[in-house]
């Protein structure tokens, strides 16, 4: 890993176009500015766990969201059955 | 603000009804790489879709057109030049605290390009797309 050592106000570069600025030091707080192109994405390195970790929890919570969401289908779709000949509105 | 799945799907259907193919995620999922190729099916007579993983079967999901669950997404998406004009955006569902609720992932969409089979999992860095965002089924 390169290690380096930046002031408030300084910045360093990675590749031709990502720039990380130091914009200042709270305590163990380091407040950073980053440009970059839009296609770039700059995310925190948690959010990248947190976001694996909704997709496992959405794997596992699949059964139980059939569940929950079959009553209201059920609700919303009630003209699913096919009509039976003795129905006098059936041809 | 709790979004509603189903008031938005009629309103404006954003969909794809017939949706029955396999799709592949070139760097598979966030956190999962292994995981390439996925069955992309419709769930019939809903506006959601469930996508298995054809490398691990145990790992699947039901997902939303992310549009249906935030009116936009897509377009402020692509403004971002995240998504590209034919690509359709999808947001995986959970469910989440007690008693349980919907919650859509906005904050890592699925985004699809159903005619090339091919497709990417986004993580956006922006409160505008929460990780757990509510979602109410009825409106």
């Amino acid at each position: 890993m390169l290690v380096l050592t930046r002031r408030s106000g300084q910045s360093l570069r990675i590749g031709p176009s990502v720039e990380v600025r130091v914009v200042r030091v709270e305590g163990d707080r380091v407040v950073l500015g980053v440009v970059a192109p839009r296609h770039v994405a700059v995310v925190r390195s948690e959010l990248i766990e947190e976001v694996s970790g909704e997709v496992r929890e959405a794997s596992d919570a699949r059964a139980r969201l059939r569940v929950m969401l079959k009553p209201l289908h059920s609700a919303d779709t009630p003209a699913t059955e096919k009509p039976s000949p003795d129905d006098p509105g059936v041809a | 603000m709790k979004h509603s799945l189903q008031s938005e799907a009629e309103d404006q259907p954003v969909g794809h009804d017939q949706v029955d193919a396999t799709i592949v995620f070139s760097d598979g999922l966030v956190g999962l790489p292994l995981l390439v190729r996925h069955r992309l099916s419709a769930v019939p007579e809903t506006a959601l879709y469930e996508m298995v993983s054809q490398d691990d079967p145990t790992i699947g999901f039901i997902a939303a057109s992310a549009d249906n669950v935030k009116p936009g997404t897509t377009d402020r998406l692509r403004e971002r030049g995240l998504v590209g004009e034919d690509e359709w955006v999808l947001a995986i569902l959970a469910v989440h605290g007690e008693p349980p609720a919907i919650t859509a992932n906005l904050a890592g969409p699925l985004v699809v390009d159903m005619r090339q089979a091919s497709a990417r999992q986004l993580v956006i860095e922006d409160s505008e797309f929460p990780l757990q965002a509510p979602v109410s089924e009825a409106g």
